[in-house]
């Protein structure tokens, strides 16, 4: 009686963690933050930001950023950098900062897990509807099994990667500019 | 308009994209190279699998501005096997729903 219950434990066990370890999970605003973005010059305005072109992660589907996350931490990015003097909500800023993602491919299988993004990124001046920026940002980044054995985690990993990436690049044109 | 057509493309999706977007009254042209004097830039990402047969999974078009490669229009068509869909319908769903979106 006691190996049956052993048994039928392990079977359940077995099946939850396979079910955990197949279930994509989103691209996490924490991950997708670069630790430390090099910014050449911090503007004393302040900027609201907008995300587009994000997708949320379905329960079939594989990791994907969503807009709210990758506005969490393009926010975060610009606090932890000091690149703008505060960051603000809707459209009461100095400067309105857009980042469309265009592009996004992904793997479906192998060991090393290579994603690669491209991001639309405009910054315009709010008292006059200027364009102070407006450029195209690629990244890419590489998972690999020492990352995580796990297929979904490594692809997430790589896509959090590449956002990162990202968004550090984007933060530095942004800080070479004289606005 | 200019198609930029991919190297690695042997299934002349650049040509499918090209008489779509002529079907809305455009001037289009396609082939590898930038031309000079053009309106805006056209370029794709198509993503295949097999499943029995190959199929298209994965459609991304983008509308560019020709100086700098800045997006206008971005749209994106995913089906799996169950939904497959043709590349010209594929090809199809992308291009209305960026106009859609130009709406």
């Amino acid at each position: 009686m006691k190996t049956l219950i052993q048994r039928t434990s392990w079977v359940v066990a077995s099946i939850l963690v396979l079910q955990l370890a197949g279930c994509a999970s989103p691209a996490s605003h924490e991950g997708m933050t670069p630790e430390a973005v090099a910014v050449s010059k911090k503007h004393p305005y302040s900027v609201s930001v907008e995300t587009k072109g994000g997708s949320e992660t379905g329960a079939m589907d594989s990791s994907n950023i969503s807009n709210a996350d990758l506005k969490k931490a393009i926010e975060s990015s610009i606090v932890k950098s000091s690149l703008f003097k505060n960051v603000v909500q809707g459209k009461n800023g100095d400067y309105d900062l857009t980042v469309s993602v265009t592009s996004m491919s992904k793997p479906t299988f192998g060991m090393s897990f290579t994603v690669e993004m491209e991001t639309a990124w405009s910054l315009n001046k709010r008292s006059d509807s200027s364009v102070a920026m407006r450029k195209v940002i690629k990244s890419s980044h590489t998972a690999t099994m020492s990352d995580s054995v796990v297929g979904v985690t490594r692809l997430q990993l790589a896509v959090e990667g590449a956002a990162r990436a990202n968004i550090a690049q984007g933060l530095k044109a942004i800080s070479e500019l004289d606005l | 308009m200019h198609v930029i057509k991919l190297e690695a493309d042997g299934r002349g999706i650049d040509g499918l994209i090209a008489d779509k977007l002529r079907t809305r009254g455009l001037t289009v042209t396609t082939g590898a190279e930038k031309p000079a004097t053009v309106d805006a830039l056209v370029t794709y990402k198509d993503k295949w699998m097999w499943d029995i047969t190959m199929y298209m999974l994965e459609l991304t078009i983008t509308i560019r501005e020709p100086k700098t490669d800045f997006p206008l229009g971005t749209g994106n068509s995913f089906h799996t096997s169950l939904t497959r869909k043709s590349p010209t319908e594929m090809v199809d769903e992308v291009i209305e729903n960026i106009f859609k979106q130009g709406k």
